[in-house]
């Protein structure tokens, strides 16, 4: 899925813009890192990109469709086309696996029947083991999401939201609080799906080096303002810096 | 730091002063002697010489009577246990459709439990009549009063990642309640549950006694005619059906958390 935002501007109700003229297209199949120091705005943006947040001007489409025109029920029938990757995984500790990653068809699916291991169809817990399979945890089906480690769980929440069929995947940090190992899985499986599947991939990142090497295009965020947006061979060391330039400096001067 | 000090003893002083106030003011309305206590303690020796040894002749009838005194708990804390969770939901700040339903859930839930169950029990029996049907409904409401807060509390206690994971893949209310918000609450929903019937076990037996059903009834008639080795049967085995229900609920409740 393509899209397109347009003069994006977000203003919270304190008055505080934290997000000022955002314009950037994604290319069907493109992946793109978002970074930025903390506070530039990057979780907004995402958020309302899905419409978790409501915009203050500008717009954003889909395809050809504009989310601030929607209403509820279309913003939930674009929703499930993507697919959402959490700092913290967002699973239900004390169920298992299996369930948890079932739960990724609550989107598509609104018979609760389909909703629970046992009565779940056929198709379905197949579709379940074969994106457990592609994460590498078949063998963990059947264990509590409580007992895996940080990277494990989150590489369940992938299988999970790969359940929705998903024609995009955004990201707030997946690999924030993940081991440098884990996180590297983690990114490279990202990577390998969205080539697969040629999904658009928005993920926001605080590892340059993975920015870097597994991203095709790299947009910085700073004080809401996109600083950057290049292709990641036309990065240059300068570019990342002056995003990352502490902001009070640049007052004094 | 004294000036604190001074402070709170100033407060310190009215509450006693109030608390004295209504204890002597209590005292002397209830007429409350030493010579009426120690004839209690008396006639207390008398019903218990008389109730010896326990009278087991009716003991059918009366072990048929607890059964419905057990049913009647277990029944109406299972409708009220169900009921409580959407109305759990809709009285939870993060789950609540819209604030009015908030504050209209809110206040039935204090409003079924500011009324305690005994005159609930009354108010049924007059509109429904005798039985258990009045004790089932009575049971309800009460359950309802107190899961309801319970459950709609922990809701609101509950991490908020789960529900937007789920809101973000287009999902349902119903889905994001039953993928996210009952996973979570359901082990203390089931403890709260369990709790919940001990506590009606026990209203069950009291509400027997304004008509409700169950073994509240064979209490109240032999004791209002005098059959006290019968009453004390009645006595022992409501004892033994607490003590149980406690027992295994506990054992339950154990395992769940
Ligand atoms: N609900 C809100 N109300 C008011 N201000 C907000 C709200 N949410 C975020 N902000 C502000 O908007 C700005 C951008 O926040 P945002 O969370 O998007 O930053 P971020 O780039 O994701 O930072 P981080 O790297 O720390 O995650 C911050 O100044 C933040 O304080
Ligand atoms: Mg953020």
């Amino acid at each position: 899925m393509n899209f397109k935002t347009e003069n994006l501007c977000k203003r919270f109700s304190d008055g505080h813009y934290a997000l000022r003229d955002i314009s950037f297209t994604a290319k069907e199949g493109q992946s793109i890192a978002i970074i930025g120091p903390n506070g530039a705005g990057k979780s907004t943006l995402i958020k309302c990109l899905v419409g978790l947040e409501e915009i203050t001007s500008g717009s954003i489409s889909f395809g050809q469709v504009e989310i601030s025109n929607m209403n509820k029920k279309n913003l939930r029938e674009l929703r499930k086309n993507i697919g959402f990757v959490f700092q913290n995984f967002n699973l239900i500790q004390n169920l298992s696996v299996f369930h948890n990653v079932l739960f990724g068809t609550m989107g598509r699916k609104a018979n609760p029947l389909s909703w629970f291991p046992l009565t779940a169809s056929k198709e379905d817990r197949e579709l379940v083991m074969f994106h457990l399979d592609r994460v590498g945890l078949a063998d963990h089906a059947k264990k509590r999401v409580d007992h895996l480690s940080g990277g494990q769980q989150q590489r369940v929440a992938i299988a999970k939201m790969l359940m929705q069929k998903p024609k995009m995947i955004i990201a707030d940090e997946p690999v924030a609080s993940l081991d440098p190992k884990s996180g590297l899985e983690v990114i490279e499986l990202l990577s390998t799906i969205s080539r697969e599947e040629s999904l658009t991939v928005i993920s926001i990142l605080h590892q340059l080096d993975f920015a870097r090497n597994y991203f095709d295009r790299i947009i910085g965020l700073k004080k809401g303002q996109i600083e950057m947006d290049k292709l990641t061979s036309n990065v240059s060391k300068e570019n990342l810096d002056l995003i990352y330039s502490n902001p009070l400096e640049e007052i004094i001067v | 730091m004294p000036g604190r000090w001074k402070k709170t003893s100033f407060s310190t002083t009215i509450i006693l002063v109030l608390v004295a106030t209504l204890l002597v003011h209590g005292l002397q309305r209830s007429e409350l002697t030493i010579t009426r206590l120690t004839d209690g303690i008396w006639r207390l020796g008398d019903f218990i010489t008389q109730a010896f040894p326990p009278d087991f002749s009716r003991i059918t009838n009366i072990l048929i009577a607890s059964f419905e005194t057990f049913e009647i708990a277990l029944i109406g804390t299972i409708f009220g246990a169900l009921l409580s969770v959407p109305l759990g939901v809709l009285a939870a700040r993060n789950t609540t459709p819209h604030k009015s339903v908030y504050f209209i859930a809110r206040g039935i839930i204090s409003f079924l439990r500011a009324i305690p169950d005994l005159v609930w029990g009354l108010i049924f029996v007059v509109t429904i009549g005798l039985g258990p049907a009045p004790g089932i409904f009575a049971i309800t409401v009460d359950v309802i009063g107190f899961c309801g807060r319970f459950f709609a509390e922990r809701i609101e206690e509950i991490d908020s990642g789960p529900m937007d994971s789920l809101k973000v893949s287009g999902a349902s209310k119903l889905a994001i309640v039953t993928g996210a918000i009952l996973p979570a609450t359901l082990p203390s929903f089931i403890a709260t549950c369990l709790f919940s019937l001990e506590q009606s076990v026990r209203s069950a037996i009291i509400l027997g006694l304004v008509g409700a059903g169950g073994i509240g009834v064979e209490l109240q008639t032999s004791m209002q005619l005098f059959r006290f080795k019968e009453a004390l049967t009645i006595i022992l085995i409501i004892f033994a059906i607490v003590l149980g229900v406690e027992r295994v609920s506990a054992y339950f409740r154990s395992k769940i958390i």
